[in-house]
């Protein structure tokens, strides 16, 4: 027998996902702790080890690979536990870095700072240099500039070195020369280049990304040597994976070569599990939620692709390499009810976190937050949640919300809970038409696909405001994005800037870079050891109208680009314009602003159901614990409370009704039915009428 | 979809109508981004969108719209309703740049559109933005030359351009055939017309889920909701009548001019008087819509209110303009009011700041921005005939922000008028599109106004048109004033702070050209704009000295910076304070 396993280190909980060739699904969860991976990975090892009754260094012989997400790069950024990082600059553009485009965030805030920049001034120094648009070099390189820089970053301390200059995505000689002499005056201090880890036109994203690999560089690199240090010696032999924030996979090495891949790692896996199963429904449109106890990932999933998006920014600090599109909005079950000062009641962001947590937790906490609501609307159980394995106490939950916000507004208990509920669903909801309707989707044609502890309980709420007709979710969805690491695809993205009008562009050139680029990826999947049959290259071609700023990614068929190709991307163009910004433009000329390839090794063939634990035997009615008065909309009814665990899989069941599972409670409204799939998964579906 | 019933609001209501309002403005702001096709669309963010009540009253100031644009265009709103009374229809568009009609220059034209529902209109779409050319004798449009506002384009009051649903071709060809590059401004139209779509597309949802009476009660109490949260920001002052002043830049040979604000506060409203000198023979005029804006920015500022934003934020305001034919309560026509934008919307945000710094407490206080008008760069391409007009909003670099109690200013984020909303265009698209080189982005030392909490920095920029066959012109007014510092601060090294504009001869020669001037780059020569740096706030003695040291290790404060204006001596060498040497500095 041979597995997959999926490890996602986040800030709370280490969550681990073993996946059987045969599609046999075990989970495990472990307390994170950063200061020791080891006894982390070991612990979960163990669980799993026990839930499959092997010992650990039998079993970890029969997995063939470890993907892995990790905060590190993400939470490093957020605290500022950052390299200490030099930057080379364009002589007259040393503070591109720090001006940010001239962004100030929020218009009316005169009471915030800005993030600090990745690298203080006085560590980013000029050279003389200059290369214009058309790649000519106007001022050639000031070689004893670049010897005295690196004089000064030796003198500093300097950890690592970003190399930023102006247009050396359209001629990169003068970015290489300064790598070739920094390297050769800092041996043993790596040094990124923008050409090479970002080669995209715009000198603020470019840079910024370019800065992020140098100050998360060597934080990241001591990290996967320990990852794969630690797992050696637990007697693991084969290949460990990273999940990039473009959503697939890719090694330890090509990683510590773009750090900046890393941010976002885990979330990025969460489209991929979504998509999962989505398509054992027939779904390839699908919106994942993942929702945890501070905060809400939303992602999406169209075609069976999942979307990326360039040039965004990742806490303050801007990305230009594809990113998955992961909408993250202050909406967890720890999230604080509140009045602002106009009297209006708000959700979030803030949040009770895990410590002391929501008021019912009884450890303290005495703010309102989503998950009290839940409690006093009646979905979770006055005593206890987790499947019963964490007791509760409700009343705590009823003093805090009506203290705290029934009282001041002068409204009965049962309503402010009912409104604290809604208005998180409705903020929910914005967030997923951000995604969606924003972007030109039809929501209604999505399946939601419903993840982390606390979406269970919002989803189909959510789905209902959005006449959206499906909720899956999956019992593994306190672990999706786990999960989603273990399926996960190979991804490597990889950029040319070639700026022409399209219909007078040079086909040459661009049947050249897309030869370039397919011969790259095939070396990388070829390594990798995927067979061709396993390879997906799929070609795109960034486009806009003369003179827009926003270019539209537009994929392209294979083979040969010609004539009649290029009519065919222009209508697809024309196409995805109107369908995104509400009109097209026929008339007007288009240009292309960059050519891209993302080469995907697939790895998830074999797999296309999975098999999760033992299931229940029995009737829904049979399986029932309890009935709660839980409310809906205006009105309180007695609802059954079904034990997940002992329903079998095919029944069915009406809403309202709330089934409690051991992660997780799912909430079912009227008119939407339940049933539990056999391939282990809880679909929610819109009664017929 | 379930349908409200009734008339009544509730708190999920509110809540859930506040947040689409919100996330309305800024669907319609993203799709204008990405489908404008002018720099100062696109790039550089100039445009704002807003929706208005079925009053023309303001739904929603959204928090990433420029606050000169979206708090007047309630005036257009309604003078579009006024003007078309009884003949607005499903489908109909509406276009206005009129000062006299709530417009403040002519190149922000407004696009309205009636959102109906059950046959009546209950809301409008709104969207204002700048136009790179709105005709006028020369292709630029920062004119110093003119006088009035005949001389500075084609004003268009309330115009249907768009009857339901159909263009209406003669009104098109009059109002394209008199701007230049209309090719590019037409397909502007369309990303400006996309936002308009958005609004009502989602508004009719919400209509529908929630009803016309629902919605409507539930707007009103929004209002209610905001006006009680200023009144009550009002009412924790305390009564009296506070004086405020600030000063227009003079043009050459000229004197400054003073703006004056008085803020009279009684219980929870406020009285705000302004006075200031007959309007001016050129375009630093403010008409009232401009004024009404920035006099509810200054008071919201200074309120410490943050958004959001709606009608209600201007209930307690009592606002009395000053006569008619002032220069903040201009009379159009004749008045040019071109510069109204920047300048004096700075400085009338300045004098009500100023008033108010008087009443609040020092944790409120703000400093006022670095200020500078736009630069164009006009030219023809190298090898057409055709114009290239580039207009770099807030001084063609960016100025630094005001610092806040406890906060140092942002450096770079232009004036005050559009908050940090103006996006610097990305160098590389600029020299792909443009026929000019930049040379140097970078802070100026020094440029920070000086204080506890210290101003934002302002970034040089420098250009050099491209083997011009014709020379390119510069035009722009900039602030030669200090910007405003606060709460006992004040700079001693003056010079850096202030604004430049400096023409760049082929041989390297200087000119500085000064403030509100235009410049004439010849072939080979370059031009650097220098905006001014943002006001301090604090006694800058107090600074922590380590903070000084730091910026001067930065190169952002120079040795002579840190030991007049800071009072702190570093070592130039170790960047080590010496101690006694500062404090004897700071004694003194």
């Amino acid at each position: 027998m041979s597995y997959r396993l999926g490890i996602d280190i986040g800030g709370t909980f280490t969550d681990f996902v073993l996946l059987s060739e045969n599609g046999d699904l075990v989970v495990a969860k472990t307390p994170s702790n950063p200061e020791d991976l080891k006894s982390v990975i070991l612990a979960g090892l163990e669980q799993l080890a026990e839930e499959v009754s092997r010992p650990v260094a039998d079993l970890v012989k029969d997995v063939d690979i470890i993907v892995h997400g990790t905060t590190i790069a993400t939470n490093a950024l957020i605290q500022g536990r950052l390299a200490k990082a030099g930057m080379i600059c364009t002589k007259g553009f040393r503070d591109v870095l720090e001006l940010r485009e001239g962004l100030k965030e929020e218009r009316y805030n005169y009471r915030v700072d800005p993030p600090a920049p990745l690298v203080p001034r006085h560590l980013r120094l000029a050279v003389d240099e200059r290369i214009i648009a058309s790649g000519a070099i106007h001022q050639p390189l000031d070689e004893r500039d670049v010897r005295a820089a690196a004089e000064t970053f030796r003198a500093e301390g300097v950890e690592a070195v970003a190399v930023a200059l102006l247009w050396s995505v359209i001629n990169p000689s003068h970015e290489l020369r300064v790598g070739e002499i920094l390297r050769e005056e800092l041996p043993g201090v790596p040094v990124f280049l923008s050409s090479e880890v970002a080669p995209n036109i715009r000198e603020y994203p470019r840079f910024s990304t370019t800065a992020l690999c140098a100050a998360l560089g060597p934080l990241l690199s001591q990290y996967t040597d320990r990852v794969e240090t630690t797992l050696r010696e637990i007697g693991y032999a084969n290949a460990v994976r990273y999940i990039q924030c473009n959503g697939g996979t890719t090694s330890g090495s090509l990683l510590k070569a773009c750090p900046a891949l890393a941010l976002d790692s885990g979330p990025a896996a969460g489209p991929a599990a979504g998509l999962f199963f989505g398509k054992m429904f027939g779904y390839s449109d699908v919106i994942s939620m993942d929702m945890g106890g501070t905060s809400l990932d939303v992602s999406l999933v169209h075609n069976g692709h999942i979307e990326t998006s360039t040039n965004v920014d990742v806490h303050r600090y801007r990305l230009s390499v594809p990113k998955v599109v992961v909408n993250t909005l202050g909406a967890g079950g720890g999230s604080i009810g509140w009045i602002d000062d106009s009297g209006m009641l708000r959700m979030g962001p803030r949040s009770a976190e895990a410590y002391p947590g929501p008021a019912c937790y009884d450890r303290g906490g005495e703010l309102p937050t989503v998950t009290d609501a839940n409690v006093a609307l009646g979905y979770f159980s006055a005593d206890h949640l987790l499947g019963g394995r964490m007791a509760i106490n409700s009343s705590l939950a009823h003093q805090a919300i009506s203290t705290n916000l029934a009282e001041p507004l002068s409204v009965p208990e049962i309503e402010a809970a009912r409104a604290m509920y809604t208005i998180v669903n409705e903020n929910m909801a914005n967030e997923v038409r951000r995604i969606s309707t924003e972007r030109g989707y039809d929501v209604r044609d999505f399946a939601f696909v419903a993840g982390g502890g606390c979406s269970p309980a919002h989803a189909v709420s959510v789905a209902a405001a959005l006449d959206v007709e499906t909720v899956i979710v999956p019992r593994a969805a306190s672990v999706l994005c786990a999960f989603g690491a273990a399926i996960t695809d190979v991804r490597h993205d990889h950029h040319r800037t070639y700026m022409a009008s399209l219909s007078g562009c040079d086909l040459s050139i661009i049947n050249n870079a897309f030869e370039e680029m397919t011969a790259a990826a095939a070396q990388e999947l070829t390594e990798e050891g995927f067979p061709d049959t396993q390879r997906d290259l799929r070609r795109t071609m960034d486009i806009r109208y003369d003179g827009e700023i926003g270019e539209l990614t537009i994929p392209i068929d294979s083979g040969p680009v010609d004539a009649a190709m290029l009519e065919t991307i222009r209508t697809a163009f024309d196409q995805a314009h109107e369908r995104i910004y509400t009109f097209a433009d026929p008339n007007s000329g288009c240009q292309i602003m960059s050519l891209g390839l993302a080469a995907i090794g697939r790895r998830t063939d074999s797999i296309d159901h999975i098999q999760h634990g033992d299931s229940g035997d029995q009737s829904f009615p049979d399986a029932v614990m309890t009935t709660r008065t839980a409310w809906f909309d205006e009105n309180s009814a007695e609802i059954p409370v079904y034990d997940g665990a002992r329903v079998k899989p095919g029944e069915i069941a009406p809403g309202p009704a709330v089934v409690e599972e051991a992660t997780t409670t799912i909430v079912v409204p009227p008119g939407w039915d339940i049933r539990l799939d056999p391939r282990h998964v809880w679909v929610i579906t819109r009664a017929p009428a | 979809m379930q349908q409200a019933t009734g008339n009544r609001t509730d708190i999920t209501t509110l809540a859930t109508l506040q947040g689409a309002f919100h996330s309305i403005t800024q669907e319609m702001s993203d799709v204008v981004v990405r489908t404008a096709r002018t720099p100062v669309f696109k790039l550089a963010k100039d445009f704002s969108c807003t929706l208005c009540d079925w009053d023309g009253r303001q739904v929603v100031q959204g928090d990433a719209e420029l606050p000169v644009h979206v708090g007047s265009l309630p005036f257009v709103c309604k003078a579009v309703m006024a003007t078309y009374e009884g003949d607005i229809n499903p489908g109909d568009l509406f276009l206005c740049n009129d000062p006299e009609h709530g417009g403040i220059h002519l190149n922000d034209v407004a696009l309205l559109r009636p959102v109906f529902f059950e046959d009546s209109v209950v809301f409008w779409g709104a969207i204002r933005a700048h136009w790179i050319d709105i005709g006028g004798p020369v292709p630029v449009d920062l004119r110093r030359a003119q006088s009035d506002s005949y001389g500075e384009g084609l004003r268009i009051p309330p115009t249907k351009i768009t009857d339901r649903g159909e263009p209406r071709a003669e009104i098109m060809r009059l109002v394209f055939g008199n701007v230049r590059m209309a090719d590019q401004q037409q397909s502007d139209l369309l990303a400006m017309q996309a936002a308009l779509n958005i609004a009502d597309k989602r508004l009719v949802a919400i209509l529908e889920k929630y009803n016309v009476g629902r919605t409507k009660a539930s707007v009103e109490e929004l209002y209610k909701m905001t006006e009680r949260r200023v009144r009550k920001a009002i009412a924790a002052l305390p009564d009296g009548e506070y004086d405020g002043n600030s000063w227009l830049s003079a043009r050459e040979g000229d004197e400054h001019i003073e703006l004056k604000a008085r803020v009279t506060i009684q219980g929870d409203g406020a009285r705000i008087e302004l006075s200031s000198p007959p309007q001016l023979y050129d375009v630093r005029n403010s008409p009232f819509g401009a004024t009404y804006a920035a006099v509810g920015h200054g008071m919201a500022i200074s309120l410490g209110l943050q958004p959001p934003y709606n009608d209600g934020l201007y209930r307690p305001l009592d606002i009395d303009y000053g006569p008619l034919g002032t220069v903040m309560n201009a009379q159009v026509p004749p008045a040019a009011t071109l510069g109204c934008t920047t300048q004096p919307f700075c400085e009338i945000v300045d004098s009500v700041r100023s008033a108010l710094s008087k009443a609040i407490p020092d944790t409120q206080l703000t400093a006022g921005w670095g200020t500078a008008s736009s630069t164009v760069v006009a030219g023809i391409r190298p090898g057409t005939d055709r114009y290239y007009v580039h207009f770099q909003p807030n001084g063609g670099s960016t100025g630094g922000s005001g610092a806040a109690h406890g906060h140092d200013g942002w450096g770079g984020v232009g004036s005050e008028n559009s908050g940090g909303a103006v996006l610097k265009e990305p160098i590389e698209l600029l020299e792909h599109e443009m026929p000019f080189h930049i040379h140097q982005l970078e802070i100026r030392p020094d440029s920070g106004g000086a204080g506890k909490w210290r101003g934002g920095f302002a970034y040089d920029c420098e250009w050099e048109p491209l083997d011009h066959a014709q020379t390119a012109r510069f035009h722009g007014t900039i602030n030669v004033i200090p910007a405003q510092s606060v709460g006992e601060a004040s700079s001693k090294l003056l010079e850096p702070k202030i604004g430049a504009r400096v023409v760049i001869d082929a041989d390297g020669t200087h000119h500085n050209i000064g403030g509100n001037s235009r410049g004439h780059v010849p072939r080979g020569g370059r031009f650097l704009a220098c905006p001014p740096g943002g006001g301090g706030v604090g006694n800058p003695m107090e600074r922590d000295p380590c903070a000084v040291q730091a910026d001067v290790r930065n190169g952002v404060v120079t040795l002579e910076g840190a030991s007049l204006d800071y009072g702190v001596a570093i070592d130039p060498t170790t960047f080590e304070i010496d101690e006694a040497e500062t404090q004897k500095l700071r004694d003194a």
